[in-house]
Order: structure tokens, then C-alpha cells, then sequence
């Protein structure tokens, strides 16, 4: 019971501390990967001593990101503006991190791990109302852009925060359409089942993954969910060119910087969301329980614990690339208009999304009968 | 919403084209990773991976026909070009040309400065007294731009020996000879104590006594100079 409890509390560490370091990890190459896209070098002058420079390592802007911008975010003032509610204003942040923090909890980075007559699911938290869990959580996170603005008492910070939520709404209702294209396509509410339902292969090449199913809700998952992460070119809530940074205007130090961790935790939240639904999460190619079986050269046994950690591996390494997807998408598009926003979002996603619906239901009850 | 017209259909259906935008940034993320890397196992240096210039480490050459600091042209053994003929302090508009003239031992030679200096602080840099120049004397080719700052403004007024120093880089250390001696300054102005008056005068009144007594003295002797040649033109 307690070994139980243990196993438990160590995954939840391990799954959040891994979301916040990659979020971080993300800001950094955000800085520096945009440089390479744009011809720049970057963040390259804050050094400690310039111990860096005299063993004759490149500067990387790793001291820029990972140690002078916490402690300049975490010294700060503890800004309220003057007549804001300051219980909603310090709320707000924390609704805004936590919803994308435990969104994690249902989805799967590995298959089983068996140590001694131990199962280990490598999921924190095996629901069976995984993908419902999953949304209704992420519902949440529109509360702390929303009361973000509100609290603020700033108009600038309310229209970021108004834009936000109408932007979250509207793309919930896509994003909502493609999940549930994909749950039907393979028959459960539970994210590791839906992982394990992707493995396999057709003519013995062709991995089962989401993405041959549902190519059309990949594309929903992956527009909607940018959009619901508020990046470019889905930026309009923080616009910082009308509306200053939108609905964290008001916000500094810690507080702002749990708002900028969102971000880039819904970008870790959406790649691995991608992943999961649409390329097999942790499955790799041609690798089952056993071990590898290639198609036309032969078959490798491989012991449970190798296959379970290449599995992590896996899924580590798609949903790094999704995120690097993210941010070449953000770094290429220039910012849509509201109105543009909303026209996708109402008159071409969502009817997309219906008619893939409709198109793998009548599929699915062609196949069965 | 009304459709923009004057678009294919492939434009409108959007995706195509926001594809064909990633390969670009793709391309230039890819080409400057794989440079940098090159770069630090010391291959294709010549290819840089920025279109930056990472100042001042790195430098841009000024232009050909750079008009930059002053300098006074030397003749073949090393005597200054000027005659201190007073064209070019006349065409200045500024009025930031001063000049000492002095008689020359060669008797073919009329005049020479004895002092010649040069207030960058009012020059416009407009190359005027290279115009008005019957000699070629002074030049503006030394391919450095002005000194930004200094510590008070003597250092700012370029004397003779600066000037005819210029001639003698250019002519020994190539067009990026003074460019680098000035950055050499910079680097040495750096190092000096921030009070290079006197670095033992610890309080601001003190700094600020001094300073005023040594301008009092400078501007003493400049008077005294003034009237004994009675040469320069009066400040407006």
C-alpha cells in the first residue's frame, strides 16, 4: 500500500518537474532558435564570471535563461495595481498553471515496467475518463487568463483577458471534434489504452499510429491547440502591440513568470497530446512487448526493461519534436486578425470537425457491419 | 468575410503555404546549426552563420570613401605637408580649426604650424577644409570614425601629433591601422581610474574643487596663448 502510494508520488514528480524543465528548456530555445531562423545569434553576453569564455565553452545564453532570468523573475516586486482584487489578481496565475500541470497526470509516457511481480502502468493516473478528465481540466485554464484581465483593473489587461477567453472557448469546441473523432476511432476514454491500441502494424510495414486513422483531426488537434496555447499566430490575447501583453499586463515577478510557463507548458501539453492521439505515444515502430519484429529481416528479443525505457524515450523524443514544431509555426506565421481568428475557428474548423465526425462514424458502422 | 480576391485556390486552402513557409525557416535553422557546429570544429569559417556583425568583436570595415577622422599629410622626409595657409580654418563652418603658424628653417618653405589642432567636438565632419586645401594637406581617408567619448574635453581636440600620427599608421599598418589603435585607446581609457585627475581625491567636493581649479588654470593659459598670437577667432 505505502510502496503503492510511493510509486505513485514519484511519477507525479517526475512527470511535473519533467513539464516544467522542458517548458524551460523551450524558452531557451526559443531565444536561440529563433536567432538561427532569423540569422541572429542571440543571447551570448551573460556569463558568471566569465568561467565559460576562459574554458573555451561558446556562450549558449544558457546562464541568460536558466539563471539570471529566475532570479531576476523570483527578486522582483510582488506588483498589485492600486483598487485590483488582489485575492482573484494572485489566483489568477495559479489557475491559469495548475489545469495544464495536472492535465499530465492521464497521459502515458511509457508501457508497463515490471520490476519483481510489480506492474508498473508508466502513467500517473490511470483513468478511465482519461480524455473527458482531460478537457474539462483544460476548461479551467480560460479562468486564469479570464480573471487574469478582470483582477487586473487595467482595460488593456481585460480586452486580453475577454480575447482570451473567447479565443479558448471558440478553439475548445475544434479541439473537443478531433479528440472525439479520435476516441471513437478507437473505442476508449483512456489515454494509455488508446496508446496501446496504436501499436501493431497493417501488411506488417505500417505502424497502426492515430495520424493514418485521423490525418484531418491532426491537423484540427494540432491548429486548435496552438491556438489554445495563445501563441503566434494565435496571439491576440497578449497583441503586445495594442494591448502592451494583454491579460498579465499588471503581472510581475513569480506571477508573471507562471503565466509565461504556461505557455510554454500548453506547448509540452499539445505535443504530447499529439503524440498520444495520433503517433502512438510511446509505441515505436516494429517494437512489441518482446522486442523488436522487422518487417522481411527478422525478430530481437529485448527484456521488459529495455523495451519499457526505449518506449520513454520515444515518446520524450516526439513530443520534443512537436514542441520544435510549435515554435518553427511561431517563428514562420505573422499574427492573424481577430476577426480571422474567429472565422477559422467557427466556420472552418468546427464544420471540419463535424464532418470528420460524421465521416468515421459512418466508417466505423460500415466496417462493423 | 469577404474572400481576397486574386488568390488560387492552393493560397486559400492556406495549409500549402504555411508548409512552404516552415521549409524557409527550416532551411535557415538548419543552415546556421549545422555552420555554428562548423564553426567550432574550425570548418568554413569564411561562411558566416548570421547576417549580424557581432560589434565590436567583430568590426565592418568602412567604405572606400569613408569620410572619417582628419589627418595630416607628410612630405617625403617626414615634415607636415601644411604651410598654415589658414584656407581650410577660414572654410570651416564650424570654426573648430585651430592654427598656430610658425616660420620654417627651409627657406623655400614659407610657413608651418606649430600648433594645428582640430575640436572634434564642434566638427561637423562636412570635409570642407579638404576642399579648400591648396596643398593636400589634410585629408579625411584614415577610415575611422570620430572618438564618442573621453573623459573631459581635451581629449576630444586632436593636436598636431595626433594628426600627423594618423598619416604614419595609414602609411605603415594598412586602412585598419588607426581603427585599431583607436579601439586600443578605448581599452586603455577602461583600465584608468575614474578620476584620472587625481584618483586620491576620494569625496565629490574635492573631485569637483580640483576639476574647477585645473580648468581655471587651463583656461588661463589659453588666454595668455591667445593674446600672445592673437590668432584665434573669437567664440561667437
Amino acid at each position: 500500500m505505502l510502496t503503492d502510494l510511493l510509486i505513485d508520488a514519484a511519477k507525479a514528480i517526475v512527470a511535473v518537474l519533467l513539464v516544467l524543465n522542458l517548458a524551460t528548456v523551450l524558452l531557451w530555445f526559443e531565444r536561440k532558435g529563433s536567432a538561427l531562423i532569423q540569422d541572429r545569434v542571440g543571447a551570448n553576453r551573460a556569463a558568471i564570471f566569465g568561467i565559460g569564455r576562459r574554458l573555451g565553452v561558446p556562450n549558449l545564453g544558457v546562464t541568460n535563461t536558466f539563471v539570471a532570468d529566475p532570479l531576476k523573475m523570483f527578486t522582483k516586486e510582488d506588483f498589485v495595481p492600486d483598487q485590483a482584487d488582489r485575492f482573484l489578481h494572485t489566483l489568477a496565475p495559479f489557475l491559469s498553471l495548475f489545469p495544464v500541470l495536472v492535465t499530465f497526470a492521464v497521459v502515458p509516457f511509457g508501457d508497463r515496467l515490471i520490476v519483481g511481480s510489480r506492474v508498473i502502468d508508466l502513467q500517473v493516473c490511470q483513468l478511465d475518463v482519461g480524455v473527458l478528465y482531460l478537457l474539462a481540466v483544460l476548461g479551467i485554464g480560460i479562468y486564469g487568463a479570464a480573471l487574469g484581465g478582470w483582477a487586473s483593473n487595467n482595460r488593456w489587461a481585460l480586452l486580453g483577458g475577454v480575447r482570451a477567453s473567447a479565443q479558448m472557448i471558440s478553439y475548445e469546441l475544434a479541439m473537443g471534434l478531433a479528440i472525439i473523432a479520435v476516441v471513437m476511432t478507437f473505442g476508449t476514454l483512456d489515454l494509455q489504452e488508446i496508446c496501446r491500441r496504436q501499436g501493431g502494424a497493417w501488411f506488417g510495414w505500417l505502424p497502426k499510429w492515430g495520424i493514418i486513422y485521423q490525418p484531418l483531426a491532426f491537423l484540427l488537434l494540432l491548429t486548435a491547440g496552438i491556438a489554445e496555447s495563445k501563441r503566434i499566430p494565435f496571439d491576440m490575447p497578449e497583441g503586445e502591440s495594442e494591448l502592451i501583453a494583454g491579460y498579465f499586463t499588471e503581472y510581475s515577478g513569480g506571477k508573471q513568470a507562471a503565466f509565461m510557463l504556461t505557455d510554454f507548458a500548453e506547448v509540452v501539453l499539445v505535443s504530447a497530446l499529439v503524440a498520444t492521439f495520433f503517433f502512438g505515444g510511446w509505441q515505436v515502430p516494429y517494437l512489441y512487448p518482446e522486442g523488436f519484429r522487422l518487417p522481411g529481416i527478422g525478430s530481437v528479443l529485448l527484456p521488459n526493461l529495455v523495451v519499457a525505457v526505449l518506449g520513454v524515450l520515444a515518446f520524450g523524443l516526439k513530443v520534443v519534436f512537436f514542441c520544435w514544431l510549435q515554435i518553427l509555426v511561431r517563428w514562420t506565421l505573422p499574427r492573424f486578425r481577430y476577426d480571422q481568428l474567429m472565422y477559422l475557428g467557427w466556420k472552418i474548423l468546427l464544420p471540419l470537425g463535424l464532418i470528420n465526425l460524421a465521416a468515421t462514424a459512418v466508417v466505423i458502422v460500415a466496417v462493423a457491419s | 468575410m469577404k474572400t481576397p480576391t486574386g488568390m488560387t485556390l492552393r493560397e486559400r486552402v492556406y495549409l500549402p503555404e504555411i508548409f512552404k513557409g516552415m521549409l524557409v525557416t527550416n532551411y535557415h535553422f538548419l543552415r546556421n546549426l549545422t555552420l555554428h557546429f562548423a564553426h567550432l570544429v574550425g570548418l568554413a569559417k569564411e561562411r558566416s552563420a548570421a547576417a549580424t556583425v557581432q560589434y565590436p568583436d567583430q568590426r565592418k570595415t568602412y567604405s572606400e570613401n569613408f569620410r572619417g577622422s582628419h589627418r595630416l599629410t607628410l612630405r617625403p622626409n617626414g615634415d607636415v605637408r601644411c604651410t598654415a595657409c589658414f584656407m581650410c580654418a577660414t572654410a570651416c563652418p564650424a570654426q573648430c580649426i585651430y592654427i598656430e603658424a610658425g616660420e620654417h628653417p627651409d627657406p623655400q618653405v614659407e610657413k608651418y604650424p606649430l600648433r594645428y589642432e582640430i575640436d572634434t567636438l564642434r566638427c561637423i565632419y562636412c570635409g570642407l577644409c579638404v576642399e579648400a586645401c591648396p596643398c593636400d594637406a589634410i585629408r579625411m581617408d584614415t577610415h575611422v570614425h570620430p572618438r564618442i567619448w573621453g573623459f573631459d574635453r581635451k581629449d576630444f581636440i586632436e593636436t598636431k601629433e595626433v594628426l600627423t600620427h594618423r598619416s604614419v599608421v595609414l602609411e605603415e599598418q594598412g586602412r585598419d591601422g588607426n581603427m585599431n589603435e583607436m579601439l586600443a585607446w578605448y581599452k586603455e581609457q577602461e583600465r584608468r581610474p575614474y578620476d584620472r585627475l587625481r584618483p586620491e581625491l576620494k569625496t565629490y567636493t574635492e573631485r569637483e574643487r580640483r576639476r574647477q581649479e585645473l580648468e581655471q588654470a587651463d583656461h588661463a593659459e589659453r588666454t595668455a596663448a591667445d593674446m600672445l598670437v592673437n590668432a584665434r577667432p573669437s567664440d561667437g
